[in-house]
């Protein structure tokens, strides 16, 4: 089932005299369920591109289309409702709230959701067991790991019940133990779940992991290769 | 959510957030005390007015206050008095005759104004009865005649004082833990009976030095000085018929107000006494002094009155010391022109630290708006963080204000040391009690919520320009 499908894309940026395309023609298709990375050196364009996927930068041209809905002609709140309700997000440098627990940084966006304080802990629970952090649940952020921390954004990211997960240099902070567990468990949720992980990264040990990489140079796709 | 998050925001600098909240309390404590100090010393001062000088309201001859001139007495003024009782929210009144008048002794004399007064009557308005210096007589306690009151400031003019250091005042100095070189150096001068004031400084000066008897001579004065009841004092004026006239009265008591002018002018003989040598019968009077029962309704007792004697001039005492009436109006609005410009001040340390809050957090305030955090969220999630700051800074400086103003209040600030003279010459007392009201603090609190959320303002809206893509890969 096709989840986000993009057309045309492009992104110029208009730094004063010089105009920079960060973002030149991309046509993707991205299917539910899918583990995919997308790589290329640091310029090529594959920030740029996933902040357009996940709403986060408009683009100057081309259609972003997520589940049916025009993501590219959305604005404002409407926007912003969007991301919340249909994008799980995980960025290079965690971003928790450092004054919540694991837990209640997990509840964060169900609270934004508004849902009730029984559905809240519920979920909270079962998602920090799913990263194996069910006994750090109270722990502060700046009482954890690097890798428990980049785990605890995995389950806020999955909180809200997204589309999918967007997931910017993932590791880029983490060492080699903790990058395999967070892989472990993000491929544990991609498998059983059928969670779709869309990763921008350099890491080996996530492009290892992927089931198709798209590499990214100068703003276009150079490859698109799926692993069988 | 978004108040209890900002809550705990406020905490995760601890020492930044407590340095904004010590520099509001202070500004704050600082406001309301020195305000409660100024309200206190007016309150003070109109209560004398009140009290002890004006009363509520005066009824006079419309031409008398032109130039005191006596034979200016109110019409039918027992028909007056007999009526005002009657009239509702009219609490107690009293008659005086008074004359300008010279008061000698053998050695001295002064100008003043003999007030003659029905001593019960007047006590029901004024409280000079109860300003009556201890051991300096009573209020026409004797059933004697010719007894006459006077101020303390008009006693050291006359030189019905004495100043005599006995081992009784020594020992009391010893008590409030005086220096014992004081104390030991002031045995050589026990026995010794000054007549003058000045004469009495020297003393003191050359025994216990210049600094000490500088820094002490105000309490040790007040504590050597007494006062020669039983003395002779002959006053002498015109009678009512133009005539020179005058008898000898005896000094019964002496009286301290705040306000040592009045204390100096002012002398106070029963009303029958002056009648048998003034020529005034007891028909004749110059003044009624009114207390009301509530003075908010003041201005409509006035206009009763006023009313019913068209032909006589009847004065809040409002009016007849408008300065007073000034100062204690003036009370109110100055307090929040003070207020807005310590908490204006306050309102750039609070502008600054919210602006370091949201610089520091550009890439967490970016994470939360990428996850789906609203514009209005963050807006409001850094104006409860400024108002949270705000507040625990302007409730901790009002529990101290309050903490201050009541101990000070109970126990009174003593300025004698330092400016007693000069202030009780313009009338004000050199012991101060602050006070202020409940509604003050409400207003307060009030105007450092506003100024929590003006000055949150900007900072907030440096947040909400915030992009989140741009926000989330920066440094802070």
């Amino acid at each position: 089932m096709k989840v986000i499908e993009v057309k045309n894309l492009h992104k110029t940026y208009d730094e004063g005299e010089v105009k920079v395309e960060a973002v030149r023609g991309i046509d993707l298709t991205f299917e539910q369920g899918e583990f995919a990375a997308i790589v290329g050196p640091s310029g090529s364009g594959k920030t740029t591109f996933l902040n357009m996927l996940g709403g986060l930068d408009t683009p100057t041209k081309g259609e972003i289309d997520i589940d049916g809905v025009k993501v590219h002609n959305m604005k404002g709140s409407a926007l912003i409702d969007f991301r919340m309700k249909n994008i799980g997000f995980v960025f290079q440098a965690y971003n928790l709230i450092p004054v919540l627990s694991a837990k209640e940084n997990v509840e964060f966006i169900m609270r934004l959701q508004k849902m009730t304080k029984i559905e809240r802990d519920t979920r909270a629970e079962e998602l920090l067991k799913a990263v194996g952090l069910g006994d750090r649940m109270n722990s502060r952020p700046s009482k954890l790991s690097g890798g428990q921390q980049q785990r605890v954004a995995v389950a806020r990211a999955l909180a809200s019940k997204p589309k999918f997960i967007l997931a910017d240099e993932p590791t880029a902070n983490l060492d080699s133990k903790s990058t395999e567990t967070l892989l472990d468990i993000m491929e544990k949720l991609n498998k059983e779940e059928n969670i779709t992980f869309i990763f921008s990264t350099h890491d080996a040990r996530v492009v290892k992991k992927a089931r198709r990489i798209i590499t990214v140079e100068d703003g276009k796709i150079i490859s698109d290769e799926r692993k069988s | 959510m978004i108040w209890s998050i900002a809550w705990k925001n406020v905490w995760r600098k601890k020492t930044r957030s407590i340095v904004v909240i010590i520099s509001i309390a202070l500004g704050i404590w600082g406001t309301i005390f020195t305000y409660a100090f100024m309200i206190g010393w007016v309150n003070q001062r109109v209560y004398a007015v009140l009290n002890s000088e004006v009363s509520h309201m005066q009824i006079h001859h419309p031409k008398y206050k032109e130039n005191n001139d006596m034979q200016y007495t109110i019409p039918n003024g027992n028909k007056i008095i007999n009526d005002l009782g009657s009239i509702s929210g009219v609490k107690t009144y009293s008659k005086r005759v008074e004359i300008g008048a010279m008061a000698n002794v053998s050695s001295k004399s002064t100008g003043v104004i003999i007030n003659g007064i029905d001593v019960e009557n007047e006590k029901q308005v004024t409280e000079i009865y109860k300003n009556i210096i201890d051991s300096a007589g009573t209020y026409f306690d004797s059933k004697k005649s010719n007894l006459i009151i006077i101020g303390d400031k008009l006693a050291k003019e006359l030189k019905l004082t004495r100043y005599t250091i006995t081992p009784e005042l020594i020992s009391s100095l010893r008590n409030k833990k005086l220096p014992e070189s004081l104390t030991t150096k002031l045995d050589s001068l026990i026995g010794i009976n000054y007549r003058v004031e000045a004469k009495f400084e020297t003393a003191l000066q050359e025994t216990l030095g210049e600094e000490l008897a500088t820094q002490y001579f105000y309490l040790i004065k007040n504590k050597a000085i007494s006062y020669k009841i039983r003395s002779k004092i002959i006053l002498t004026f015109q009678n009512a018929n133009g005539e020179l006239s005058g008898a000898a009265f005896r000094l019964a008591g002496v009286f301290k107000t705040s306000n040592s002018m009045f204390d100096g002018m002012n002398v106070f003989v029963r009303n029958s006494d002056l009648q048998a040598i003034s020529g005034f019968s007891d028909q004749q009077f110059h003044e009624i002094a009114i207390m009301v029962t509530n003075t908010d309704s003041l201005n409509l007792i006035q206009q009763e009155i006023q009313a019913k004697y068209p032909e006589l001039q009847v004065e809040t005492w409002r009016e007849i010391q408008p300065e007073m009436a000034l100062s204690s109006d003036y009370m109110n609005i100055s307090y929040y022109f003070f207020l807005v410009i310590i908490l204006f001040a306050l309102s750039f340390g609070i502008i600054n630290t919210m602006l370091m809050v949201v610089l520091e957090r550009i890439k967490e305030i970016g994470m939360l708006m990428a996850i789906g955090m609203n514009k209005m969220k963050v807006f409001l999630m850094i104006m409860f963080e400024t108002v949270y700051l705000a507040m625990v800074g302007g409730f901790v400086g009002m529990i101290f204000s309050a903490l201050t103003v009541w101990r000070t209040g109970q126990s009174g600030i003593d300025l004698t040391a330092f400016v007693g003279e000069g202030m009780e010459a313009m009338g004000y007392s050199a012991y101060v009690f602050p006070e202020i009201s409940i509604d003050y603090y409400f207003g307060t609190g009030i105007m450092i919520i506003l100024t929590a959320l003006i000055a949150a303002i900007y900072p907030a809206r440096k947040a909400l320009k915030l992009n989140p893509a741009d926000a989330i890969r920066s440094d802070a």
